[in-house]
């Protein structure tokens, strides 16, 4: 599946870390981790609207379609 | 589209399974009993009711009470079944004379309609018209009370007759420990898991899984397993002496149905456990 979600570009900006922003979205730290790590099967509308909340950016600043080649050397 | 395969899969086992219940084979071992009773009424003059009571309480062949008529006591001659009833030994003690033999067992076998059972001097002979009589080789028997047709005995060595008790025993022994590992290990497992709230595991779709076919394989071995003995000593049996293959899976259809229910079951979990997979990494 070829969408990642850069979701440490917009926490370094933000100066945000993962734990705080687990707590200040309801997730456990276990769910934001598998987000990060481009893990996640899928993603409710509800959680995109609350991460843009929190980071105050846009979901196209987090989410971004990539090639099936930089997708698997994304993920190693 | 894996699982539509699936799905399609378990759909025609059980149309195929409603078809089989819908045109129910032809069971010709209903009146096979009869062939035996009317060579009884043939040697004996009459049978009453409480004559074939007596066979049946007794275990026997017609050929002892037809040697004990005059006699005031019956004899109930031992019977020592090996595991699936497929082979005896049967002590012949009539005027208290001690005689060991060994029979191979052909259950549940149909007699052609046409055919009547003759019985001369100990030897079992079947008439049929147009070929005339012919040596069935062996003896026939109801030996289990409400047994659905008859029982062909075949005379075997007693050499013969240790190997297949032998064989026999460890086939008997490998399924039982088989049977009750999946029953009740698997089961047990699946039920744990499931009030654990960990319905959607992947082994307890393999455990379901492995029941259901431990159930149907059971199930079709018990029927096939008279036919490789027939096919064994076929040389030697009538043709008029059928194994009719399909009345006898019809009586298993319910333990067969068991095991669809139970795969579609299996089925079901691992659509299941990929719906949960997905659903736990969705965040």
């Amino acid at each position: 599946m070829p969408i990642v979600v850069n979701l440490d570009v917009m926490m370094a900006r933000r100066k945000i870390s993962l734990t705080e922003l687990s707590e200040k979205l309801g997730l456990t730290l276990a769910n934001v981790s598998i987000l990060k790590t481009n893990k996640a099967k899928a993603v409710r509308f509800s959680t995109l609207d609350d991460i843009c909340r929190v980071l105050d950016c846009q979901p196209g600043d987090i989410l971004e379609r990539v090639s099936e080649e930089e997708y698997k050397t994304l993920l190693g | 589209m894996k699982f539509r395969k699936q799905s399609l899969l378990m759909s025609a086992a059980g149309l195929l399974f409603l078809l089989f219940i819908i045109k129910r084979p032809t069971d010709t071992r209903e009146k096979t009993p009869n062939v035996l009773i009317e060579a009884a009424y043939t040697n004996t003059g009459t049978v009453t009711d409480s004559n074939y009571v007596v066979y049946k309480k007794i275990h026997d062949s017609l050929e002892h009470r037809f040697d004990l008529k005059d006699k005031a006591v019956l004899f109930t001659a031992p019977l020592t079944y090996m595991p699936f009833g497929v082979v005896q030994t049967f002590e012949d003690n009539t005027d208290h004379k001690y005689d060991t033999r060994s029979w191979f067992l052909l259950k549940g076998v149909s007699i052609q309609s046409d055919s009547k059972v003759i019985i001369d001097k100990g030897n079992y002979y079947l008439q049929s018209p147009g070929t005339g009589r012919k040596n069935i080789n062996g003896r026939l028997s109801f030996l289990e009370p409400g047994d659905k047709g008859l029982t062909l005995m075949i005379p075997v060595s007693t050499s013969s007759y240790k190997w297949i008790k032998a064989i026999m025993n460890v086939i008997f022994w490998v399924t039982m420990i088989v049977i009750i590992c999946v029953s009740s290990f698997g089961l047990s497992r699946v039920l744990r898991n499931i009030s654990e709230g960990k319905p959607f595991l992947p082994q307890n779709s393999k455990y379901l899984s492995w029941l259901g076919w431990t159930i149907i394989i059971v199930a079709v071995a018990y029927v096939l397993l008279p036919v490789l003995i027939r096919s064994i000593f076929l040389s030697n049996i009538p043709g008029e002496v059928s194994y009719p293959f399909w009345s006898w899976l019809y009586d298993l259809k319910w333990a067969l149905l068991a095991g669809i229910v139970i795969l579609g079951m299996a089925q079901a979990f691992k659509h299941g456990y990929q719906i949960q997979k997905e659903q736990d990494l969705t965040v």
